[in-house]
């Protein structure tokens, strides 16, 4: 076993470009990430025609607001694309017209209500238990990006072992040899599992030092539980090696396996998710690791809180692994 | 002593080995003659426990394969490289020293005595990838040879080399042999069935004939065992 796990670090750390996907490319992702879906500076354009001048001022100042002559220029400039949404009065009700729902005039629509409501003699305000309100959505689904990376890029690399030693047939002069089944699992494991501890890491450490991601709770916990999510992926690419005849093959299982981890890591609301799907998180590693990331990073929860999902990571990680010994009896039946 | 036993083994309804029973000789070279397709590869995979049998079995020294122990007295040499592109020479006969358990200095001694016997010895830290196809098919023969296994399996050996290296090749089977190893070499180049002890000759997954090279040369008219080969496949 120590051989296979030595051969794995020397044939990675020949690859340099391997080597730069799974140490380099995580971290930059995520940077990416932060980039893209940070707090923008972006300014609404907002018209107005018949409302009341209390609501004119305070608009203009928190948004690019222009008056707006009458329903015709209105239509017109809400379809020319060049505002994002046009606010007036009818029939003693005050109506928000946008010229579709996307996130640009959902901003427009948010600073309308906001300043009717600054506006209004009640004021309301919203207090948040964990986070803030005015965290970006990168901020808040920090904990989602940083599982879906590690994921993403262990199972890439580690999917390519066995397929690519079968291809090779190096895998069958192996299994010519005294190894046993269980040691080639748990080389595959070490061997991969080694770079995708060190990939944690530097994940971990980007998010806390370079993006500044809140972490309420222990950066150490937070480490372990990504750690043992990607030694999951880790078992899972072996697996999904393992059946796969290709390398090919193993690229069409990403969008069939990968790609649905993501709906079950709490970027949707459980209960929103309709027709019972939601249960189908059961079956995800990731739901595993993420709903203890968020319990530590949002809400500060510590080993006492979260004990039972890591445990039920290593159980994963265990299925995965008696099962990978057991599926290679398709290669020798010893 | 190598004993098969009623072997049958079939893919897909597509039946490669049908009621196969041999004795192989202990020390002894043994040639498996067949065209492509006859069943020899199949038949190698079955002798090292590779696949398992639909029927019948394979018992080596006494034991019923597949069996750890006996694995690790058995050398095989695929018909493909199957070597480790990435890593240097030295690295992959590391790694297969490492899996039959054998020590850094006999490793180190035993590297050096087999690099130098394939001529790869101021090849020994380069990237296999930069290696050329005859290369490539030395340090597998090394890396076969590695655990100084008593039972030598190797799949069309001398498959795409020259002839100078394929004659190299040839005399260190024979001495491989006369220092008592057993060589199960399988081939469908039958020039090279005169380099050896015994020979099988497969056809569609039977045995057509199994006897010392010298008495299935003696049945021919014209010293080549290719007329033998020939009359069996007319005959069918």
């Amino acid at each position: 076993m120590k051989a296979l796990v030595v051969r794995i670090w020397q044939q990675l750390l020949h690859d340099k470009r391997s080597l730069a996907i799974i140490l380099l490319a995580p971290p930059v992702i995520m940077s990416l990430f932060y980039v893209l879906l940070g707090n923008s500076n972006y300014e609404p354009r907002i018209g107005y025609y018949d409302v009341p001048p209390m609501l004119e001022q305070q608009l203009s100042t928190v948004a690019d607001a222009v008056s707006v002559a009458n329903a015709d220029e209105r239509t017109k400039l809400l379809l020319d694309g060049q505002y994002d949404a046009v606010v007036y009065s009818e029939a003693n009700e005050l109506h928000i017209a946008v010229p579709e729902t996307n996130t640009k005039t959902g901003k427009a629509i948010r600073a309308i209500q906001n300043t009717f409501a600054d506006a209004s003699p009640i004021k309301i305000v919203t207090e948040s238990m964990y986070g803030s309100p005015d965290d970006s959505f990168f901020e808040s689904m920090a904990y989602i990006f940083l599982a879906f990376v590690v994921f993403m890029f262990t199972f890439v690399v580690s999917g390519m072992a066995i397929v690519g030693e079968r291809t090779t047939h190096t895998f069958e002069r192996m299994l010519m040899t005294p190894i046993r089944r269980w040691q080639i699992v748990a080389g595959y494991l070490l061997g991969y599992g080694a770079f995708a501890v060190l990939q944690s890491v530097i994940v971990m450490l980007t998010a806390k030092y370079v993006l500044h991601v809140s972490i309420m709770g222990s950066f150490w916990l937070c480490l372990v539980v990504l750690i043992l999510l990607a030694m999951c992926a880790v078992a899972l690419g072996t697996t999904i090696s393992s059946f796969a005849n290709s390398e090919f093959q193993v690229m069409q299982f990403i969008p069939l396996l990968i790609l649905p981890q993501i709906f079950f890591t709490g970027i949707i609301p459980f209960e929103l998710i309709p027709y019972h799907l939601d249960k189908l998180r059961y079956l995800m590693p990731i739901y595993y690791a993420c709903t203890p990331l968020k319990d530590i990073m949002v809400q500060g929860a510590g080993f006492a809180d979260v004990w039972p999902w890591i445990f039920a990571e290593i159980a994963v990680l265990a299925f995965f692994f008696f099962f990978n010994t057991f599926s290679l009896r398709r290669y020798r039946w010893l | 002593m190598i004993t098969i036993e009623h072997l049958n083994k079939s893919f897909d309804k597509n039946k490669v080995l049908d009621d196969l029973s041999l004795e192989l000789h202990g020390g002894k070279m043994t040639c498996l003659l067949g065209a492509s397709g006859a069943g020899k590869t199949t038949l190698i995979r079955l002798m090292l426990g590779a696949i398992k049998p639909d029927s019948g079995r394979v018992v080596i020294d006494g034991t019923t394969m597949p069996n750890l122990q006996i694995l690790s007295r058995i050398g095989f040499m695929p018909q493909d490289d199957a070597l480790y592109n990435n890593l240097t020479a030295m690295e992959n006969l590391r790694f297969y020293a490492g899996l039959h358990h054998i020590g850094k200095d006999l490793f180190r001694q035993r590297a050096a005595t087999l690099l130098e016997l394939v001529g790869l010895t101021g090849d020994a830290n380069r990237l296999v990838d930069k290696f050329s196809g005859g290369m490539r098919k030395r340090l597998s023969l090394a890396v076969m040879a590695l655990n100084e296994p008593q039972i030598m399996m190797l799949d069309e050996p001398t498959v795409g080399i020259d002839p100078v290296l394929r004659r190299s090749i040839w005399q260190q089977f024979r001495q491989w042999c006369n220092e008592g190893k057993t060589l199960i070499i399988s081939t469908h180049v039958m020039d090279e069935v005169d380099r050896c002890d015994y020979a099988v000759l497969l056809q569609e997954g039977r045995i057509r004939a199994y006897n010392s090279v010298d008495n299935l040369l003696a049945q021919t008219t014209n010293g080549k065992i290719e007329e033998l080969f020939l009359r069996k496949e007319d005959a069918k």
